[in-house]
């Protein structure tokens, strides 16, 4: 049995979509790489953009046309507007938030598939339940409406369901049982199983044990760790505290096991992810966000290991020397620093809802200086937002220049259906949003160039990620990711995920070049 | 939301060994207290609910998806949580929050937040400039320390909105009404503001809708009021 995962959106949602392949590995399910040799067919969503949701719209109704032809399973998880959430679950067979992952052998094993692994306690006890006496439509948190009809399954699984033979159905599940019962043993008992999934009693979480999922990390040396999930700060322009929900801080010790097992596995580059990082255990008597840092960087010191640990993205209203001080005290603690500014106007700052100014800003920012001053500086910038002025947006240009980015992801502003400023008018046209980005990216590029030419003749360590499409070269980036190019015949010495020495020969705004030291 | 755990909810056995017991976030609704034509104050339990005046909740009708903030209405002391609501034309939480009576239960998230009066500002002239229901955080403010030095303005179309005033020391209120005479100021809250002496020492808390937010911030900036000094919740 065959699965494909459509993951839009952020490294989030690529995290969640790493969970989802655990879940789907342990029931059974083996990854393929067309949607059309797919049994199980699922859309980790993205609400950050109506072109990615419009996505979820177009393969759900391309793979319910092939049902007409095919047995097929679909849902949807990820970031979902409850707009959105409604449509789908006329559309989808499953709809579920993402921190009911580990319901989802349940969730498919309601729809009659069963596989060696997808079986819990709890489905034996419904399958034995007479026809009547079975919900209407399989048990989900996010179900709310009438049920679709069930699907005619023609698996190899044991149990077949068909509405219209309920006496042959009755019998086919009771032999599946049979069978399942048997296989359940070979594999340690029913607990056994559902614990591959879910290590701990999720009962007092309110994440549903989602966290204890291992995820099936997609690169050999990268991996990105949630260490929360959901936002508070409701910025106007942004509708995640709408489809991920309330921040929740996850458990410490899940994060520090997680971690330490990335460094014992010889991963170079982790990335703590969250909406706001350094809101980290406000929510629920954890260690603070500086705390978790201490404690990463001792995992770092103690295991005598090279690898590089960052962060995104902070919020400035939250940021202190706390913070910063740990990521200077470790040496697994990248300098790099992403602190998005939006706008570098109070107004605007105002109506984004940001609840910090630029003042509050520039005092963070001289702190970074201050505390860790050969860190790159990365930020989000969106131009164009409802209201902006050509004023507001040239104190924009203005603190953009005053900050010395390495980086900037400068977004031209659009309405995100669900954000409160989405119901505002959208009145900065887009040519002059295209003005205002172009401008941006103007002073990044000066500025980042002027910032790297600093690094010519010196010797850095650069983590390897891929081959360059001009022979002899790979790409890779340094410990600030900056992105350095570097020639090298040395096929023994460098590989996707080693960590090289590269003397820098010349730059360019967004990047440098250089030689392999050996 | 999970359908398991909902014990009302017949349509709903439950399947699931494991749940998200989220029953610690419903409560009782003690009295829905009316303000006016589309204006009212939900009371509820408050339960575990540990808040700052000045922060807010975001609050639904128990088993709905659909949730919306509002600033919390009452006092930190009390032993209940109030917020005030505006009903919404064609919203879609307002109508259902409407309706709720007594003994109902509502869906509580939070509180979250930062517009709150620091420990260093509470010696401080306050300058509390709100719109419509803009006033719920101040309320709360007002009511939770007494002692604060304040003065609030308060921008409303009419004079019914000028909710519960009479639980201000009413020296301090000023009522700006537009759209119909009465009131202590006839007029919207800019335009009282241009036509009095701005205190730049003081500490201004601005909450309401953006319009009036952004207008007050030049007024102030203007007037050499720092944006330090500036502290602002947009209702949205």
């Amino acid at each position: 049995m065959n699965y494909h995962l459509v993951q839009l959106g952020c490294q989030m949602n690529l995290s969640d979509a790493e969970r989802i392949a655990t879940v789907l590995a342990n029931m059974g399910y083996q990854r393929c790489e067309t949607e059309e040799e797919a049994d199980l067919l699922g859309v980790v969503a993205c609400s950050v953009r109506q072109k990615a949701i419009n996505k979820a719209y177009s393969k759900i109704n391309l793979w319910n046309k092939w049902k007409r032809s095919r047995t097929l399973l679909t849902f949807v998880s990820g970031c979902v507007l409850n707009e959105d959430r409604e449509k789908f679950l006329k559309r989808f067979d499953l709809v579920f938030s993402i921190n009911d992952l580990p319901q989802l052998p349940e969730m498919i094993g309601q729809y009659g598939v069963t596989t060696p692994f997808s079986v819990s306690t709890s489905h034996i006890e419904n399958a034995a339940l007479e026809e009547h006496e079975r919900p209407k439509r399989p048990i989900g948190p996010m179900w709310m409406g009438e049920s679709q009809k069930v699907l005619n399954l023609t698996l190899a699984a044991p149990a077949i369901i068909d509405d219209k033979h309920q006496e042959a159905l009755r019998r086919s599940t009771l032999l599946g049982i049979k069978v399942l019962q048997q296989q359940i043993k070979e594999h340690g008992g029913a607990q056994e199983i559902v614990n591959k999934s879910r290590l701990l009693s999720p009962i007092e979480d309110p994440m549903g044990g989602f966290w204890d999922i291992q995820p099936s990390y997609n690169s050999s040396y990268e991996a990105f760790v949630p260490i929360q999930n959901g936002c508070d700060k409701f910025c106007t322009f942004c509708a995640v505290p709408y489809t991920r929900g309330r921040e929740v801080s996850r458990p410490s010790a899940e994060i520090l096991r997680e971690v330490a097992t990335l460094i014992d596995r010889g991963y170079k580059s982790i990335t703590l992810l969250g909406q706001n990082v350094n809101s980290y255990g406000q929510d629920a008597g954890e260690l603070s966000f500086a705390q978790l840092l201490h404690q990463i960087g001792i995992l770092g010191q103690t295991s005598g290991k090279k690898f590089w640990v960052y962060f995104t993205a902070p919020h400035p209203r939250d940021m202190d020397d706390e913070v910063l001080k740990a990521v200077a005290t470790y040496d697994c603690l990248a300098k790099q620093i992403h602190l998005p500014l939006q706008s570098g106007d109070d107004k605007v700052l105002l109506r984004m809802n940001r609840k910090h100014s630029v003042g509050r800003y520039r005092d963070v920012i001289a702190s970074i200086r201050r505390l860790l001053p050969t860190a790159t500086l990365f930020t989000d910038i969106i131009v164009g937002f409802s209201g902006e002025t050509i004023e507001q947006f040239e104190n924009t240009k203005a603190a953009m220049h005053e900050f010395d980015y390495q980086m900037a992801f400068v977004a031209m502003y659009s309405p995100r259906p669900g954000a409160a400023a989405s119901r505002w008018d959208d009145d900065v046209e887009l040519e002059e949003k295209k003005r205002r980005l172009e401008v941006l990216t103007k002073v990044l590029h000066q500025d980042s160039l002027a910032f790297n030419q600093r690094y010519i003749g010196q010797t850095m360590t650069v983590l390897v990620e891929r081959p360059d499409r001009k022979a002899g070269y790979w790409n890779g980036r340094n410990e600030g990711k900056i992105q350095v190019r570097f020639a090298s015949q040395a096929e023994a010495v460098v590989a996707a995920g080693s960590m090289v020495q590269v003397k820098i020969t010349s730059t360019r705004s967004l990047s440098m070049e250089g030689e392999l030291v050996q | 939301m999970k359908a398991t755990l909902d014990p009302s909810n017949n349509n709903s056995p439950s399947v699931s060994p494991v749940s998200n017991d989220r029953a610690h976030l419903h409560h009782r609704v003690l009295e829905r207290r009316v303000l006016g034509d589309h204006s009212f104050v939900v009371r509820m339990e408050r339960r575990a609910i540990a808040f700052k005046s000045g922060q807010y909740i975001s609050v639904g009708v128990k088993g709905d998806l659909n949730m919306r903030e509002y600033s919390i209405y009452s006092p930190e002391q009390a032993d209940f949580v109030e917020v005030l609501i505006r009903e919404v034309d064609g919203g879609i939480v307002s109508p259902r929050l409407k309706k709720l009576e007594a003994g109902d239960m509502a869906y509580i998230e939070g509180p979250f937040g930062y517009f709150t009066v620091e420990p260093h500002m509470r010696s401080a002239k306050l300058f509390f400039i709100a719109s419509g229901t803009g006033i719920s955080p101040f309320h709360s403010m007002v009511l939770s320390d007494p002692k604060l030095d304040y003065q609030l303005i308060h921008g409303v179309r009419t004079k019914d909105e000028c909710y519960e005033h009479k639980l201000f020391d009413t020296s301090r209120v000023v009522s700006c009404v537009s759209r119909e005479d009465g009131g202590s100021f006839n007029g919207r809250v800019t335009s009282y503001l241009r036509q009095n002496k701005i205190d730049a020492a003081g500490f201004y808390f601005l909450c309401g809708n953006c319009d009036m937010i952004y207008e007050v911030f030049d007024i102030l900036s203007s007037s050499g009021v720092p944006s330090s000094q500036i502290f602002a919740e947009v209702y949205f």
